[in-house]
């Protein structure tokens, strides 16, 4: 695979606080790498999302663990890794939730994986050597001959 | 860092929450307290006016959720105005126009709530 083109990195503690510096870090990257405001925005609120669900999920709230932001522009698309060390999370047992089931039920959660693959073009998970890796892919439109 | 406020305002009955900046997983908790005191004192209809909310994310969703059966089992709503394109869309990805009223300007927002109590309820 070929290497890309530009690669920057962040370490944030699983805090709710850090939140605002992620967004704040994957803008000023997605901006730098060529994508419109609109496109910008939908890359934010996935990143946003994923680290929500580390804080929340992986790491069950523990403030003492680190998330890993990893952000790599190729040519043809923006690449976001977000690496933690916390609990797995099985992606087979995953069903989309039904908005109006769970208003019902009272839940208010299940809806950050459902807007993360909306808003990008590919969401991917990998549970390896006891790191979990959630790769979140946008492209650059194609530009018409 | 991110930036967040709810203020109220009560108008004919109902009341109104300007947010004002970013919502997210850490900021969500200070709408959960405008809810619960609303609720606590007695105040049902709810309008939400999203003029100066920047940013959304669905923890911000989540609380309007959490809320809304709990207002409507007490004869009142959760509305939504003044909503942004980059908020609608939010928004509309996760069929929240479907559950929810989202009127373009606060009076209309609030003109809904006259008129659904106008309205005799059938024998």
């Amino acid at each position: 695979m070929p290497k890309p083109r530009d690669r920057s990195e962040l370490t944030v503690p699983s805090r709710t606080e850090a939140l605002a510096r992620v967004r704040e870090f994957v803008r000023a990257q997605a901006l730098r790498s060529g994508f419109s405001e609109d496109q910008v925005d939908q890359i934010v609120i996935a990143v946003d999302e994923a680290c929500t669900n580390i804080i929340k999920h992986a790491y069950g709230g523990d403030a003492s663990r680190r998330i890993r932001i990893r952000v790599e522009a190729h040519s043809d698309r923006l690449e976001i890794v977000l690496l933690d060390r916390g609990k797995m999370f099985d992606e087979a047992a995953y069903q989309e939730p039904d908005l109006a089931a769970l208003i019902r039920t009272g839940h208010r959660g299940g809806l950050g994986l459902m807007l993360m693959r909306r808003l990008m073009d590919a969401v991917r998970y990998e549970h390896r050597n006891g790191t979990n890796m959630v790769r979140l892919i946008k492209y650059h439109r194609c530009t018409p001959p | 860092m991110s930036q967040f406020s709810v203020s109220f305002r009560s108008h004919d009955g109902v009341e109104i929450f300007y947010l004002r900046g970013e919502l997210d997983a850490h900021t969500a908790a200070e709408l959960e307290a405008a809810f619960e005191r609303s609720l606590q004192e007695g105040r049902y209809r709810i309008v939400v006016n999203c003029a100066e909310l920047s940013y959304i994310s669905s923890a911000g969703l989540g609380v309007f959720m959490a809320y809304v059966e709990t207002v409507r089992a007490q004869g009142g709503d959760i509305k939504f105005c003044h909503m942004s394109p980059k908020i609608y869309n939010i928004f509309d990805l996760l069929g929240f126009p479907l559950v929810y009223e989202i009127v373009p300007t606060e009076a209309e927002a609030v003109a809904r709530f006259a008129r659904h109590a106008e309205t005799p309820r059938p024998e």
